[in-house]
């Protein structure tokens, strides 16, 4: 899996531009961000250790790994869950084919 | 404690009331205005229609419409009446503008002051009434030590620590989740610390952070663990976590004040 960050560290699945700067992820990260959609993974914030976010508002983000949704996280969910439905559906789909082929 | 309730109106500072909204287009001249007691300064630059005191998102906003968080605990909670007794807890705020629900920032003038909005949990020894904390290990153990003016946590053995605030919360309108933490001693698995909103706390090794999670590692001296909260939405409530693991240790540190603004 790769992530890209952009200098407001949102993240981005691909960098065609070549205008966003590649992670390297922590365990942490790659647990969080593992078997999320693309929807969800884009939707996420991912400030690296070390690092400073600044935010709109003036506030502060320093020091360790932070991750967090920069799109609204109800949006981040629905894509999830409508994600993980479709891999089931694709799935039981699957099973059912291979099943009817041990039934001929 | 009194429940709030959703009150709408326009202006305030009149004969019955004990507040006014005012609008100021930069913080520079929020600072430098001193109005009356119970004052809110909102920072917009889009006029101000109406204002809306309510726990969730009111249903018929206008453009310029304030919608001010309520809950049940602020530090900047006020008699809302001149005369009778009606406490806002407010938490926070948002504008709707161009037809949607946009952050502003905005202070109450107390006491000479302007303060910001914040919904304190836990402070210095006490906990906002009806909150508490808890703590689970898998095959450790965590404990909690309420000390006068601080609590300890500390998480012991080979194993995962949860530590919790019950009841959950509901984070939708907030900005910032933050914890005060000083004195860490003893070492903790690196890389491994978390803090953030929970869904879920059964299991301290698998504990849930679905939004994300600000980590953490042995610290010095005083620090504050801060989570963003502004994209946040919806009506599911969380817990207030913090999760870590020790390999044949013990990692303890004291909690001063946990809050969300």
């Amino acid at each position: 899996m790769k992530i890209y960050i952009d200098t407001e560290f949102c993240c981005h699945t691909t960098n065609p531009n070549g205008a966003f700067r590649e992670v390297i992820l922590s365990e942490a990260a790659l647990v969080f961000f593992s078997n999320k959609c693309t929807a969800f993974i884009e939707g996420c914030r991912l400030k690296p250790e070390g690092e400073t976010w600044i935010r709109e508002d003036g506030f502060v983000f320093s020091g360790d790994e932070m991750i967090t949704p920069w799109k609204p996280y109800d949006e981040l969910a629905a894509a999830q869950a409508q994600y993980e439905a479709d891999l089931a559906e694709a799935a039981a789909a699957y099973q059912e084919g291979v099943n009817s082929a041990y039934d001929l | 404690m009194s429940e709030t309730v959703p009150i709408y109106g326009f202006g305030g500072g009149g004969a019955a009331l004990n507040f006014d909204v005012k609008q100021y287009t930069t913080e520079s001249q929020l600072s430098a205005a001193k109005p009356k007691e119970n004052t809110i300064g909102v920072i917009t630059t889009t006029a101000i229609t109406n204002w809306h005191f309510a726990a969730e998102q009111p249903g018929n906003m206008v453009n310029g419409d304030v919608w001010f968080h309520t809950g049940t605990s602020s530090t900047v909670a006020f008699n809302a009446l001149k005369k009778n007794n009606v406490t806002v807890y407010p938490l926070g705020l948002k504008q709707y503008v161009n037809g949607a629900l946009v952050d502003v920032s905005g202070k109450i003038y107390q006491a000479g002051i302007w303060k910001d909005f914040e919904t304190v949990l836990y402070d210095s020894g006490r906990f906002a009434d009806g909150f508490d904390v808890d703590a689970k290990s898998d095959s450790g153990s965590a404990s909690v030590t309420k000390n006068a003016d601080s609590m300890t946590w500390e998480g012991r053995g080979n194993a995962w620590h949860i530590f919790y605030i019950t009841p959950k919360i509901l984070p939708s309108g907030h900005k910032t989740l933050k914890m005060l933490v000083e004195n860490a001693s003893g070492s903790m698995d690196s890389n491994s610390g978390k803090f953030g909103i929970a869904s879920s706390v059964d299991s301290p090794d698998d504990v849930e952070f679905p939004t994300g999670y600000q980590a953490f590692s042995k610290f010095s001296g005083q620090k504050i663990f801060a989570f963003d909260l502004t994209a946040i939405t919806g009506s599911t409530e969380y817990y207030v976590a913090l999760h870590f693991g020790t390999t044949n240790s013990t990692f303890s540190f004291d909690v001063k004040k946990i809050w969300l603004e």
